[in-house]
């Protein structure tokens, strides 16, 4: 269904189709920008509006060998990398604010959740988490929207799922500090 | 908050988001896709209207003068300027009629 949907869309530029596209992978590709941006909405939503126009106009550069889903990804990662590049939105300023500085006993207080600990992560750390937890890409298909090696993807799970549990642990000992 | 980093499917849970769908969204990216290829198109437009004008310049009062057998070289003498003139001015309407003709493609949509 999905790959006849992309079909009309390369050999027709049918926006009905696109539309029916993009109803069926908007919640993913938004989830993962909103949790790269630290739950900032409107930057979020910008980049996935500007990840599904990019993939609109390159649709033809889609050769249908993976998940349609995972070049999405793919597009909306390289958007989000690259907004960070360009330091001018203010995601930006937040991602290097609150990516880990050493600091973080400081804010850790209040967080009760794993997904307000990802905020101590660097964005690419916090990507790859996402990627293959909440979104169930397998590691080859992270080494491809990330354009890093294998070896790298699993060594980057590996590091940041360590990296989220010390950030835990300290919380959790704050909290019995505070008792 | 349980701390169970290792296992893999209690990370998916606690990772995991609420489905994210509304219009607004589809709508926003359909305008942004309806505008980028507007902007798409005047390029193709602009570009096409300064070959033609090029084109027109640079050739057609030759080529008028040719068929016309009027002259067969672009330097003209002193006598030849009024006709000259008027086949400038005939460029001109050609150039014209081409934007005319551009102008009809995008009104009716037709590229």
């Amino acid at each position: 269904m999905e790959s006849k949907l992309v079909e009309r869309v390369q050999r027709d530029n049918d926006h009905h189709a696109f539309e029916q596209l993009m109803r069926q992978n908007q919640s993913p590709i938004r989830q993962f920008l909103r949790r790269l941006t630290l739950q900032n909405q409107a930057i979020s939503d910008e980049l996935a509006q500007d990840t599904f126009l990019k993939a609109f106009v390159h649709i033809k550069t889609y050769r249908g060998e993976g998940k349609f889903l995972s070049w999405l990804f793919k597009i909306a990662y390289q958007q989000f990398v690259s907004s960070i590049r360009k330091k001018t939105e203010q995601t930006n300023v937040e991602v290097e604010d609150k990516a880990d500085d050493g600091k973080f006993e400081h804010r850790i207080v209040a967080e009760k959740t794993v997904k307000n600990l990802l905020v101590h992560l660097k964005p690419d750390e916090r990507a790859i988490l996402l990627l293959h937890f909440s979104h169930d890409l397998t590691h080859q298909e992270i080494a491809i929207v990330m354009q890093i090696p294998l070896g790298t993807v699993k060594t980057l799970i590996r590091r940041s799922r360590l990296k989220l549990k010390s950030f835990a642990e300290v919380s959790n000992s704050e909290k019995t500090n505070e008792k | 908050m349980k701390n169970d980093f290792l296992d893999d499917e209690w990370l998916k849970d606690e990772l995991s988001d609420e489905y994210i769908n509304d219009d607004d969204f589809s709508f926003s990216v359909v305008k942004k896709i309806a505008l980028h290829e507007t902007k798409s198109k005047r390029n193709f437009y602009a570009t096409l209207v300064v070959m033609i004008t090029l084109f027109s310049c640079l050739f057609i009062p030759d080529l008028i003068m040719i068929f016309t057998e009027h002259s067969t070289s672009i330097l003209v003498s002193e006598q030849k300027i009024l006709p000259f003139m008027q086949l400038e001015y005939m460029g001109v309407f050609v150039i014209l009629l081409s934007f005319i003709l551009i102008w009809s493609f995008e009104e009716f949509d037709l590229i």
